[in-house]
């Protein structure tokens, strides 16, 4: 065992911080707000010069196949910024899943631009209630009918992978027949609304279990995400109760302060060690644990961290606002606590695994 | 950081295991299963130290030259996780983890050459004479006097609390030896014999019906000078130096989840009886939550105290560690009467079968918010330190 940081691990992660620190403070941000796709293209560009944009995936594809951990550790830093562009959505959910999944020729056509920053991806996964998306070949040709809810990213994505009928398909986001709708969602990101007409389509040779990977990598890296993004509002919080000044003193002087912002600095370190666990042992018991331990936190931190702003907490002038919304989204996407915690039951409680240490 | 065992981390988890199946009866694991209390009576536990001890590991915080086991955090994580796991018997802290690196530390050679082999051996067993009836969360406002007469210090006053002291032979004490500096600037370490005449030792049944503390009156009773610990009136920092040890030091995880399975062996039993628990899916879920706090809290711990050299101090983080494997211990035990449903209602008699220890842990685990430093305490330690308010 190695319980410190790589040197790599540190470096690599603190590089990021330091570039977004640079660039991307609560006032910088306002300009991806502002932007109609939510992308400031210096700051993508920037993100691929880091190399942020090739971290997952393995060398051969051009990647930079690092770490789980320096992977989580990177994510942890965008969460800390609240960074809207989709470094979650294109890079980790439909980069991995490309890279997993795809052909030879898609991925050099595709994963290589992605990485350069000149192309963005998206994974269309599920259908709007009531609707399937539907599979038709024909003279040789693939066709996509259907119309997907809620994709994160897609607004946009340059090309979109597409969940039907239990596999991948590829699609270039110009191809004819699809219509997409920008939706932003509550952390200030954009998702979309896509209806596909007859669109001609390819199909991932290996979409199946690559959709299994990508989708448990974003669960870790929003994970990782929420920690950031816990640490910085109760960072924030913290600095503010030492200068709000009520009764002749700082509030910090209360003893119901102190404990509340004890308690939260408690659910920062048990929300990290969930998800240093998960990327350090792989598997599903501890990606189910990081699930549902950073989603508990992530409440709470975020609930205290608005009550302990008071008034200033529900305005929208300050950053903490912008971290609720944030580690509100985090919490109700990716499939919610509850329903993992059911998963751990039947898949780790029932089996008695829990009966064996997580680690060893 | 990788957590992936080295070869001879994998072959040291390999000897662990051997040891454990050649040295651990029955009856020690038994003995363990059974206890209600906080800590396993000396006739489980003080068998099982006297293994360890033979074999050479039964100090792991210590220094190698004063009989410390040489282990690394690693080593010591995976020792603790094994042995829980295995259904050891809980050794009794005050001994090896509390008093012996305070008198590593601080004590004289005169006290190591006596007291640390009596340590290791398991020959001495110690209390810890902290609190009073008017000096708990304020332990600094304790008024135990000792006053200096000829080669002794002549001690008054009573000291509550103290976890077997009914057990034991010596008493590492806090004693008031100035009353009139600042409160925890008069304060000393005594090393107290609690065969001496005018020790009164009387029983305090807990709120599960065992008799794990005692209230212990100190009327004229002559310590030796050459039993302070360190300085006279540094007894305070020396009292922090131990109390770290105390909230942070030990690795809980694998004790917890122990008691997890305990709860299965339980469910199995009932399940025996005609009952069904385990289709109980609210209760389950219940179970699972808990589950997933000891994954983490075990992460926690290797990640703190992992990289801890041996005798190196975890620090105030310490607290963040207590806070977390008392409110986790308690959620065991809130499972366990939830388990029993409205037969957690009935009076806890003896101790027949495992099931009937349940509601006496869960009673006695209240305890754990409160002692070494209440809940308030830690919280206001880490609102001090890691939120820095």
């Amino acid at each position: 065992m190695q319980l410190e940081l790589s040197e790599e691990q540190a470096l690599f992660s603190a590089e990021v911080q330091r570039f977004l620190e640079r660039n991307y403070d609560f006032e910088r941000r306002r300009a991806s707000l502002a932007a109609p796709d939510g992308i400031n293209p210096a700051v993508w560009s920037g993100l691929a010069e880091l190399g942020v944009l090739a971290l997952p995936y393995p060398e051969t594809m051009g990647g930079l196949g690092t770490d789980a951990l320096t992977l989580g550790l990177v994510m942890e830093a965008c969460g800390r910024h609240l960074l809207i562009e989709p470094v979650l959505a294109s890079t980790i959910t439909a980069g991995i899943a490309l890279a997993e999944g795809g052909s030879e020729e898609q991925i050099a056509r595709w994963l290589a631009p992605a990485i350069t920053g000149e192309a963005r991806l998206a994974l269309a996964l599920e259908d709007m209630v009531g609707t399937t998306t539907r599979v038709h070949a024909g003279n040789g040709v693939v066709r996509l009918n259907g119309r997907k809810a809620f994709a994160p990213g897609a607004a946009a994505a340059h090309v979109l992978l597409v969940a039907a009928q239990d596999d991948l398909y590829l699609v270039p986001a110009d191809r004819a027949g699809i219509g997409i709708s920008p939706i932003r969602l509550l952390d200030g990101s954009q998702a979309a609304e896509i209806t596909l007409d007859d669109v001609a389509a390819e199909r991932l040779p290996h979409g199946t279990e690559a959709l299994r990977t990508a989708l448990d990598a974003t669960l870790l890296a929003a994970c990782w995400e929420a920690v950031g993004a816990m640490a910085a509002a109760h960072a924030q919080t913290m600095d503010y109760v030492r200068q709000r000044q009520q009764f002749g003193k700082p509030i910090a002087a209360f003893q119901v302060v102190q404990h509340t912002g004890a308690e939260m600095a408690v659910a920062c370190e048990e929300a990290r060690a969930a998800c240093m666990l998960a990327a350090l042992v792989p598997g599903s018991r501890t990606l189910l644990a990081a699930r549902v331990k950073v989603a508990r936190a992530a409440e709470a931190v975020a609930k205290n961290a608005v009550q302990l702003h008071g008034g200033m907490g529900v305005s929208d002038e300050l950053a903490v606002a912008s971290y609720f919304r944030k580690l509100t989204a985090f919490q109700v996407q990716y499939g919610s606590a509850e329903t993992h915690l059911a998963r751990y039951a039947a898949e780790v409680l029932a089996p008695r695994h829990h009966h064996s240490s997580a680690v060893l | 950081m990788n957590l992936d065992l080295t070869h001879e981390d994998a072959a040291f988890r390999d000897e662990v295991r051997d040891f454990l199946t050649e040295k651990l009866t029955d009856a020690m694991r038994e003995g363990q299963a059974m206890t209600a209390g906080v800590y396993p009576e000396p006739e489980i536990s003080v068998p099982w130290h006297k293994a360890l001890a033979e074999k050479g590991w039964i100090a792991p915080l210590w220094p190698v030259e004063h009989g410390g086991s040489g282990w690394t955090g690693v080593q010591r994580f995976i020792f603790e996780t094994e042995a829980a796991l295995a259904g050891a018997p809980l050794i009794y802290p005050l001994n090896v983890r509390l008093i012996g690196p305070v008198i590593i530390a601080f004590g004289t050679e005169e006290q190591k050459v006596h007291y640390l082999p009596r340590i290791l051996s398991g020959e001495d067993y110690w209390a810890q004479g902290f609190s009073e009836p008017n000096a708990g969360s304020d332990l600094a406002s304790l008024s135990t006097r000792a006053v200096v007469d000829g080669d002794d210090y002549v001690v008054n006053g009573s000291k509550i609390w103290t976890t077997h002291a009914h057990h034991a032979n010596r008493m590492f004490t806090l004693v008031r030896t100035d009353p009139d500096a600042r409160k925890q600037e008069g304060i000393s370490m005594l090393l107290i014999d609690l065969d001496a005449p005018g020790v009164d030792i009387r029983p305090i049944i807990s709120i599960g019906g065992e008799h794990d503390v005692n209230q212990v009156f100190l009327d004229d009773v002559r310590v030796p000078r050459r039993n302070l610990i360190g300085e006279e009136n540094k007894g305070w920092s020396y009292a922090k130096y131990l109390l770290e040890f105390e909230r942070g030091a030990g690795l809980n995880a694998g004790r917890l989840r122990s008691a997890m399975k305990r709860l299965d062996r339980i469910m199995d039993l009932i399940e025996t009886r005609g009952g069904a628990p385990r289709t109980d899916t609210t209760l389950m879920t219940r179970f699972a939550e808990v589950a997933i706090d000891i994954d983490v809290f075990e992460m926690m711990e290797l990640k703190t105290l992992g990289p801890l050299a041996p005798g190196e101090n975890p620090g105030p983080v310490s607290s963040v560690l207590k806070l977390r494997n008392s409110r986790i211990k308690q959620a065991v035990t809130e499972l366990g009467i939830a388990l029993l449903g409205r037969d957690a209602a009935r009076w806890p008699e003896e101790i027949a079968g495992v099931e009937d220890v349940l509601v006496p842990d869960y009673l006695n685990a209240r305890a754990v918010t409160i002692f070494g430093g209440a809940r308030e305490v830690q919280l206001g330690i880490i609102a001090k330190t890691l939120a820095g308010l």
